[in-house]
């Protein structure tokens, strides 16, 4: 693992933000947003200093530090808008730990990247990364208050989340944001097979997969503005695309078609 | 000398309710007692709540009156009551304060009233000069306990009330109270107290169903409320988010058929119902609807027995930060103690010096004279200061510090 300067206000921000959710401390929570906040400036800065110094820097790595920048800065703007208790650690601690704890060994470089169509369908991607992992922590901490609330199981659980609506709301932007991320980058993905003289629809099964999910979510947006609210059932569909999603782009061995 | 804290008082711990009453009737005699205590050069501030009554002393100088007698006769209670009043002093009477504004010695573990009636009591006495440099430190270290013991732990956390409960619940389901309907059934005393409850939480103007319309508008009128009638309510559960139930029933006034026929035409947004009524007035089978919630008066006293206990575990906790400002406090007591001993040597030295400066520099000129007094007093000094090392010793007990300090008082008194 190589740590470096931002790395160290990452752990320092995740570690305030455990203790507090254990200990259901104010003080120990906006601490957090100040290291939080401070590792995603000198974050920024180094990540735009290693683009400019050295181009063919592993595609990747450059995706990995993005999808930290994109998902932690959409959060700590989010929580601008939302009071989300003392659930900081579970929607920060994902992204931060893929940081953390990738190593990239191959890729392409940036330099190709930067000056085709590709560039639209690497930042939809980040984009689409970052805030599917927001819905998916939000559906997650959805079902258990939800779990809790019909079972009427008061304890460590109920005090510590936010409320359910809260959940929803923040699940329901992130999904939103997400899909049309995703739309972006499937269309995108598709003109580069396109360009790469390949028909246009010539996907391989990691990109069947994932346009399987986008159409899931579409029937997810449909049902939610036809029939209502369906709280959990929806909270599930979040789920279950991500994980597929993550299985198909991190799991699955094979060629990414796109890239 | 440095003063003694005492308290004298009684409470909901010593006295039943008309016990208190009794006392708390007789005001121009409480305040009689207080003047004494004040016109024989004492500290004094009252503390009086609905549960307790309590003087928070600080005595000066020498002679203790039997205080408690003298409270006996001024207030003229019966001989049962007076055995009710309790009397702490020193070190117990500081603990007995510090928990008294912790709340640990309330009727309800945790509750906020008592920081805020003492504050007042000490600000009201420090205002009308009732209190010197005893008292305000004592009280000003124990409000600032009383908000950190609130900070640092969860005593105040939880609510204790079934209404509370009920209100507390709504904000683990609703993101904001203010575009939440809430809707009251029953303008009976539960649901008035739950009305209540909702327009302090910021519920913007709940509904209120009754079975005779006449008795909500009277309600209405005196809280911030819309009356509606009972038949409307099939039609206003399409709107609401909360209902909250507080009627006498004897079948079930919202039933799973209802909410099940609702649902689709409210797009399946969260309804949380609330049942307080005695039979149920709310089927509990609607808990396994979609979207929908029910809780019913047994399962809100569990949330609140849960309050309680989460409350009551956390009296060790309390007691160490109690323990720990109390060791401050008595530090500074003690510091007090030696500071008037110190301020007694330095006057004692300055005296001794000009009176031997008279008497063995009297053939001396005026520059030789300033210099041997100057010389006769760095002595002096180098002395004193040997003294105060051996006051101000950390080693030293209280009790130890105290008699060395009376002895060194009574040996310069004596020169």
């Amino acid at each position: 693992m190589k740590f470096n300067l931002e790395m160290i206000l990452y752990l320092i921000s995740l570690i305030l933000f455990a203790f507090a959710f254990f200990r259901m401390n104010h003080r120990a929570e906006r601490l957090g947003f100040v290291f939080l906040i401070l590792g995603l400036l000198v974050h920024f800065v180094v990540f735009l200093y290693n683009i400019l110094e050295n181009p063919t820097i592993s595609l990747r790595l450059v995706m990995f530090s993005l999808v930290t920048l994109t998902g932690s800065g959409m959060y700590v703007m989010m929580n601008f808008r939302f009071r989300l208790s003392y659930s900081h650690v579970f929607f920060v601690a994902p992204t931060l730990i893929l940081c953390l704890f990738y190593q990239p060994k191959a890729g392409g470089t940036v330099i190709p990247v930067a000056f085709s169509v590709h560039l639209i369908h690497f930042i939809s991607s980040v984009l689409a990364l970052s805030s599917l992992t927001i819905s998916f922590i939000a559906a997650i901490l959805y079902l258990i208050q939800h779990s809790q609330l019909k079972n009427k199981t008061f304890g460590f659980w109920t005090r510590r989340l936010p409320p359910l609506g809260t959940l929803d709301e923040v699940g329901f932007l992130a999904t939103l944001f997400g899909f049309l991320s995703l739309t972006v980058a499937i269309l995108t993905g598709g003109f580069r097979i396109h360009d790469g003289q390949l028909a246009f629809f010539a996907m391989g099964s990691r990109e069947w997969i994932i346009f399987a999910a986008w159409m899931v979510y579409a029937l997810y947006f449909r049902i939610r503005y036809s029939v209502g609210f369906l709280g959990s059932k929806l909270a599930w569909v979040a789920v279950w695309c991500y994980l597929v999603q993550i299985f198909a782009l991190f799991i699955m061995i094979g060629l990414h078609r796109f890239s | 000398m440095t003063a003694e804290f005492l308290v004298l008082g009684i409470s909901h711990q010593t006295a039943d309710m008309s016990t208190l009453n009794e006392v708390s009737a007789s005001i121009s005699g409480l305040l009689d007692f207080r003047d004494m205590v004040l016109g024989q050069g004492h500290e004094c501030v009252l503390v009086a709540t609905c549960n307790r009554i309590e003087f928070y002393m600080a005595l000066h100088g020498e002679g203790r009156p039997d205080f408690r007698l003298s409270l006996s006769r001024m207030i003229n209670i019966s001989q049962e009551s007076y055995k009710s009043f309790y009397m702490f002093r020193h070190s117990a009477c500081v603990q007995h304060l510090f928990r008294v504004i912790s709340s640990l010695d309330s009727i309800v573990v945790g509750e906020s009233q008592i920081l805020a009636q003492i504050r007042s009591a000490y600000l009201e006495a420090l205002q009308k000069g009732h209190t010197k440099k005893y008292l305000n430190r004592l009280f000003e270290t124990a409000v600032a306990l009383g908000k950190r013991v609130r900070t640092e732990t969860s005593i105040g956390r939880g609510a204790v009330s079934v209404s509370q409960a009920a209100v507390e619940l709504s904000r683990r389901v609703f993101s904001d109270f203010g575009n939440t309907k809430s809707l009251v059934i029953g303008a009976g005393e539960m649901g008035v107290l739950a009305l209540r409850h909702l327009v302090a939480s910021g519920f913007p103007k709940p509904l209120l169903m009754n079975r005779t319309l006449k008795r909500a508008v009277q309600v209405s009128e005196k809280l911030s409320c819309e009356p509606v009638p009972l038949e409307n309510l099939e039609q206003r559960l399409e709107d609401v988010d909360l209902v909250f139930c507080a009627v006498s029933v004897s079948e079930p006034l919202i039933f799973r058929e209802m909410i099940e026929k609702v649902m689709p035409r409210r797009r399946y947004k969260t309804l949380f119902l609330i049942d307080i009524s005695l039979p149920l007035s709310i089927d509990p089978s609607i808990n396994d609807l979609p979207s929908a919630f029910v809780y019913n008066i047994q399962d809100l006293r569990q949330v609140v027995d849960q309050n309680r206990a989460a409350r009551e575990s956390q009296k060790a906790e309390i007691q160490a930060i109690i323990d720990s400002v109390h060791k401050d406090l008595s530090s500074w007591i003690e510091i007090q103690q030696v500071s008037e001993i110190i301020k007694q040597i330095a006057d004692m030295r300055t005296s001794v010096v000009e009176n031997e400066a008279n008497r063995w520099l009297k053939d001396y000129d005026t520059v030789q004279k300033v210099q041997a007094t100057r010389m006769g007093d760095s002595i002096a000094s180098k002395f004193g200061h040997i003294l105060m090392s051996l006051l101000k010793d950390p080693g030293l007990s209280a009790e130890t510090r105290a008699r060395i300090g009376e002895r060194i008082t009574s040996c310069l008194n004596d020169n």
